[in-house]
């Protein structure tokens, strides 16, 4: 598979007043295309930086970015690159721009110059992936904090890109909102093939990738699959992160002195582990 | 009783055709001291029934009363109100808006028109309860990491000393760290201080590891109040209106029903490790 993201020794830091403050150090990174990747860190560890630079929103200060083989300080490739990879932010009120859901997901095509046949066709058919169809007549702001999430996420997929960066998109949402999108990203990966880029302070959500990338001080920390990630519980925790329950139930079991394996993850995986020691 | 609000409604833009009930017939007490959680699907009322708290909407129907005063009294004098009820709004730290950390917990105890010498005390106070150290006082608050922003946000409530706290999703956005230590100030702040709590959260494990009582709220009816092991035993009831159950739960409940007795109602990581010792022990173990 080819890699549809990749930053080469990636540098980048804020100018404030007299100070200069780094935020990311030599970040080499490839993104396989197709790939469900997480990113974890904690505040201020450098994810969103990291997120800025594939769609251009930030141009590193050493190093570069490559975004589907486009070098993303060649500015005659900036639009090119945008249509590659759509970004979705935390905030759902922040990014709808509409006042009905269906123009909302058209807005950008319309910008684009995108023929009107063919933009009727697309967000209709973006809004069906999200399973928002019936609401395309609907005002934004009636819809609910999952819903919306949905609607950024259509009019990103309307642009037919291959590549979603989410920066924490449901950390605004309740329970039934969080599931809502990460089906909807899960579907978009898995059917699609669209790459999915996540940043979450969700770690049940990371625990769902293919691979988890964890950011630490502007550094890349750790980069493995979830269930290699997770079993550095001490780690995780000594950098302001957490594991899930399954993980912490497992492994706090195996410290005082109960042979199981804490590198399980999902609740059906946890239950099936505890069964294999206990007695019934 | 301290706070007693009965039957409590509110329509957002009465009698016109954008008429939308938030609100209805929502009736709960509370007494002094204690840590409430108030858990629902985004949009079920959460944040209208709690701006009718220290008065800031004036319900459409029913009644709040504070302390012995009905904030539909037109002789009540509603600043008095809001020094009784803080209020911390979601994403407070968008509303900080001073020169330094110390003018910024200073804005409420000086409205209340407290001596210089006795704000000074209360800042210093805040600032501690909450966990921000002494040499960030004379910093701007918008060079201080979102959780410290956040903590800022929260010790300019504090400092005016109300009787009712409420938090308004205060770990929305933060890491796990970030998320973890405002619980805990909070639950000290809760403990030392004696003053009631309600925390409005969606993480139904903060909920679980913090509060006492929940109510819960669905489509703009409080649908269930009561203790966590009551609340966090429907689990079905829960899933049916877009909540959930921690992690755990889900974990111990499954070993139940797979015939490991351990008692149900576990809702935190500690607890279900306990219990599960405790059953290894009784010889549940296989050799």
């Amino acid at each position: 598979m080819t890699d549809i993201l990749q930053t080469e020794n990636l540098y980048y830091s804020y100018n404030n007043e007299n100070e200069t403050h780094e935020v990311l150090k030599n970040i080499s990174l490839n993104i396989k295309k197709g790939s469900f990747v997480s990113v974890l860190g904690h505040n201020g560890s450098g994810k969103s930086t990291l997120a800025k630079h594939f769609n251009v929103i930030l141009l590193p200060c050493g190093g570069k970015v490559y975004v589907a083989g486009m070098d993303t300080s060649d500015e005659s490739k900036i639009f090119d690159i945008r249509q590659k990879t759509g970004m979705v932010f935390q905030n759902p009120d922040n990014q709808l721009v509409a006042s009905v859901v269906e123009e909302d997901v058209a807005f950008a095509l319309e910008n684009l110059g995108v023929p009107s046949a063919e933009i009727r066709t697309r967000v209709d058919e973006a809004l069906k992936i999200v399973g928002l169809y019936d609401y395309r007549l609907s005002a934004p702001h009636m819809l609910s904090g999952g819903q919306k999430q949905r609607v950024a996420i259509a009019g990103i997929l309307a642009m037919q890109p291959e590549c979603i960066v989410l920066d924490e998109p449901t950390a605004m949402l309740d329970p039934n909102g969080r599931k809502e999108v990460l089906s909807t990203l899960k579907k978009l990966n898995k059917e699609r093939g669209i790459t999915v880029v996540l940043i979450t302070h969700y770690m049940e959500e990371a625990a769902m990738s293919d691979r988890i990338v964890v950011i630490d001080n502007g550094e890349i920390l750790l980069d493995d699959t979830p269930r290699e990630i997770f079993k550095n519980v001490e780690l995780i925790k000594s950098i302001g992160l957490d594991v899930p329950q399954t993980t912490e139930l497992l492994y706090e079991l195996y410290r005082s002195g109960i042979k199981v394996s804490f590198e399980n993850l999902t609740v059906d995986e946890c239950v099936n582990e505890l069964m294999k020691v206990l007695e019934v | 009783m301290f706070l007693e609000v009965e039957n409590l409604s509110y329509t957002y833009m009465p009698e016109t055709a954008f008429a939308k009930t938030a609100i209805s017939d929502v009736s709960f007490c509370a007494e002094k001291g204690e840590f409430i959680g108030l858990i629902g699907h985004s949009g079920s009322g959460k944040s209208t029934l709690i701006q009718h708290l220290n008065g800031l909407l004036k319900p459409t129907g029913g009644s709040v009363v504070i302390d012995g005063e009905n904030l539909n009294d037109k002789n009540v004098k509603l600043k008095n109100i809001r020094f009784k009820v803080g209020l911390v709004f979601q994403y407070p730290e968008a509303q900080l808006f001073e020169e330094t950390v110390y003018k910024d917990i200073a804005f409420g105890p000086s409205n209340m028109g407290l001596s210089k010498e006795e704000t000074d005390f209360r800042v210093h106070e805040a600032a501690a309860l909450v966990g921000i150290k002494e040499e960030l006082l004379s910093k701007s608050p918008f060079e201080l990491s979102g959780g410290q922003k956040r903590r800022v946000a929260i010790a300019g409530v504090v400092a005016m000393k109300p009787e009712i706290l409420i938090l308004d999703e205060p770990t929305a956005g933060l890491d796990p760290r970030g998320r973890n230590s405002i619980l805990k100030r909070i639950g000290e702040l809760h403990k030392t201080t004696g003053m009631t709590v309600i925390l409005v959260s969606h993480s139904m494990e903060d909920i679980a590891n913090n509060v006492n009582r929940i109510l819960v709220m669905n489509k703009g009816k409080l649908v269930m109040d009561g203790s966590r092991e009551e609340i966090f035993s429907h689990v079905d009831y829960l899933n049916e209106i877009g909540l959930d159950v921690p992690q755990v739960t889900t974990v111990v409940n499954k070993l139940i029903k797979r015939g490991v007795k351990i008692p149900e109602n576990i809702f935190t990581v500690e607890k279900a490790c306990e219990e599960i010792k405790k059953y290894v022990e009784s010889g549940g173990i296989k050799c």
